[in-house]
């Protein structure tokens, strides 16, 4: 692993991803700090902090875009895969590359708050609960970014699919809350989305049976459960959906309290992002 | 060995590798022949762990390496078609890089890829880009990358293509001389090349095997014994004619214009019959301008045995 995260690392700097991550990142940060907190004379940093949340959509696909694509553009994903290095190696080496430069650039950000410290009273525990979010947050959008840098194999479309994706999970909060909270729309919701999971089977297996079958079962269930106790379905998306509700999560961060269920929730959700790239991969390998 | 039963590879609906079947024993340099697209980088891929086959099974010294892939990529170094560099390393950056992925002890890393640079003979463009290199420098920083690590089977992929004469030479020698220590799978589609190095020839086309024996043995086996190819000036008539005085001559083929003004005829015959024919055209004032052995160069043997089944003639089925 220490192998491919030190060259990942360098290749950041040898090539200009890696500076030009950095300064998009603190040039964004900074215009909002001098117009949030210093012209506007205000000590709160976490909510500028809170105000940026959509920097991500930006600057990950510069930092994850290539990692996975390149290998296999250059075709050195030939040298790699059949090295005695396993898939989880590879990914996790990778990833955490692109983590260390994304702290070191946040570790950059912490002058901000420290030059205000000069002229007022800071909240300090607040704020370092604020860049802790800011940093698992950033962990949680790396993540999905190595996963579709690895689904993709060029990088235009790594680019644009973890911009696409990282704009959805920031509109899915929005989405959850204007949606009816009623059984009826709920339970099409959930019939959506079995016929979707159904799909997928069939696209997987390519048996129309099994898709078909997978179809019954799913609106079938559905269904049962609409008849035998529609009230289940009160609120299904909204709760659904608060699963995947990342940036929902910073609220907490936001407000100074270091939740643990909030830091387990963006931990797993990283880990479990990098499981499914792991297996991806591997299911590529063996299938 | 290696050992590949019975594997197939299928793309969709196009079947790339038919049951394929080989064996390669210890310290044996394998030839692995076949004319562009036959199945070649992709039986050598398959056996390398990058991608899956759909049936059949290989072992390497007895290993699955599906089952056991680990313990197997670490026996195996392998050059792909096209060599697995960062263009943005030095030449040193990126050996340091492969060692350290292929589990090179530390204290052995700097020894081991300084040995290897110097066999390779990239020692003098070390602190370069690759990206800066020439396609023969970038080939042999990735065959240098397959043998860090020492180990025991090595798997080229056309490892002369791009390279100029005098490096293609220089990489034969340095085969041969890994032949000597590891087991060796080496595939071209130039056959000088294969048969100066190989011991064994393996010939693959659209997928399939198609022969597989020793160089020398395949060109004896297709070769024609005592057949003769001669040239003579003006028309075949008066050649053949003149031929059909000689005794024990089975047949004449017409070869065609060679050489402008004259005519090649191939003669099949029970024995030596060259002085025979040598008097007889004297005898007729028909001068013989060629009289040579038809000897099969692997070149022809290559053709014949990669032509469509029904092109083939019929001794050459017999070795596939």
């Amino acid at each position: 692993m220490l192998a491919v995260y030190l060259k990942d690392l360098a290749a950041y700097f040898r090539t200009f991803s890696g500076y030009v991550f950095m300064s998009v990142f603190l040039l964004i940060t900074s215009v909002f700090y001098i117009t949030g907190n210093v012209f506007s004379a205000n000590a709160d940093f976490n909510n500028t902090l809170g105000n940026i949340l959509f920097i991500f959509i930006l600057v990950v696909p510069i930092l994850t875009m290539r990692l996975m694509t390149d290998e296999v553009t250059q075709k050195t994903d030939h040298l790699l895969f059949t090295a005695p290095i396993s898939f989880s190696e590879i990914v996790l080496g990778k990833y955490f590359a692109a983590v260390t430069v994304f702290a070191v650039t946040l570790l950059l950000t912490c002058l901000y708050p420290f030059a205000i410290s000069f002229f007022g009273n800071l909240a300090i525990w607040e704020i370092v609960g604020g860049m802790i979010g800011f940093f698992l947050l950033g962990c949680v959008s790396i993540a999905i970014g190595v996963m579709i840098s690895t689904i993709t194999d060029n990088l235009v479309s790594a680019a644009i699919g973890t911009f696409g994706a990282l704009l959805a999970i920031l509109f899915i909060d929005s989405f959850r809350s204007i949606y009816p909270v009623e059984a009826n729309p709920n339970a099409v919701f959930a019939a959506i989305l079995a016929l979707g999971v159904a799909f997928w089977v069939y696209r997987m297996t390519r048996s129309h049976v099994l898709g078909i079958a997978v179809a019954a079962v799913g609106l079938g269930s559905v269904g049962l459960v609409f008849w035998l106790k529609p009230e289940l379905y009160h609120g299904f998306v909204y709760h659904l959906l608060g699963w995947f509700s990342v940036f929902y999560h910073f609220g907490n961060f936001q407000r100074g309290v270091l939740a643990l269920s909030s830091i387990v929730y963006y931990l797993s959700l990283a880990v479990l992002v990098l499981f499914l790239t792991v297996q991806i991969l591997e299911k590529r390998r063996w299938s | 060995m290696i050992e590949v039963i019975d594997v197939s590879k299928r793309y969709g609906k196009h079947l790339a590798v038919d049951r394929v079947s080989f064996k390669v024993d210890k310290g044996e340099v394998l030839g692995f022949l076949g004319p562009n697209g036959a199945g070649k980088t992709t039986v050598m891929n398959i056996i390398a762990g990058y991608i899956p086959m759909t049936g059949g099974r290989v072992t390497v010294d007895g290993l699955d390496v599906v089952e056991n892939g680990h313990e197997v990529r670490r026996k195996i170094g392998y050059l792909p078609e096209v060599p697995p560099v960062y263009g943005d390393m030095t030449v040193e950056e990126y050996c340091t890089f492969v060692s350290r992925v292929k589990h090179v002890p530390r204290r052995e890393r700097r020894q081991h890829i300084g040995e290897i640079m110097e066999k390779v003979q990239i020692a003098d463009v070390r602190r370069r880009l690759i990206r800066n290199l020439s396609k023969g420098y970038r080939q042999r920083v990735g065959l240098a990358a397959a043998m860090i690590g020492n180990p025991e089977v090595l798997i080229l992929d056309e490892p002369t293509v791009g390279l100029d004469p005098k490096q293609i030479i220089e990489i034969r020698n340095l085969i041969k001389e890994l032949g000597e220590t590891h087991t060796v799978i080496l595939s071209s589609h130039i056959l000088p090349e294969v048969s100066a190095i190989c011991e064994r020839i393996v010939i693959i086309n659209r997928g399939r095997i198609v022969a597989s024996d020793t160089p020398d043995n395949l060109s004896q086996r297709l070769g024609g014994g005592n057949d003769l190819v001669i040239r003579v000036p003006g028309q075949a008539e008066a050649a053949v004619r003149v031929l059909q005085a000689v005794s024990d001559i089975s047949d004449v083929e017409v070869m065609g214009e060679r050489e402008p003004g004259t005519v090649d005829l191939l003669v099949k015959s029970e024995r030596d019959a060259r002085s025979d024919i040598f008097f007889a055209f004297s005898k007729a004032e028909l001068p013989l301008l060629t009289m040579k052995p038809f000897d099969l160069t692997l070149e022809e043997i290559f053709l014949q045995v990669t032509q469509d089944p029904q092109e083939g003639s019929d001794d050459v089925s017999s070795v596939s």
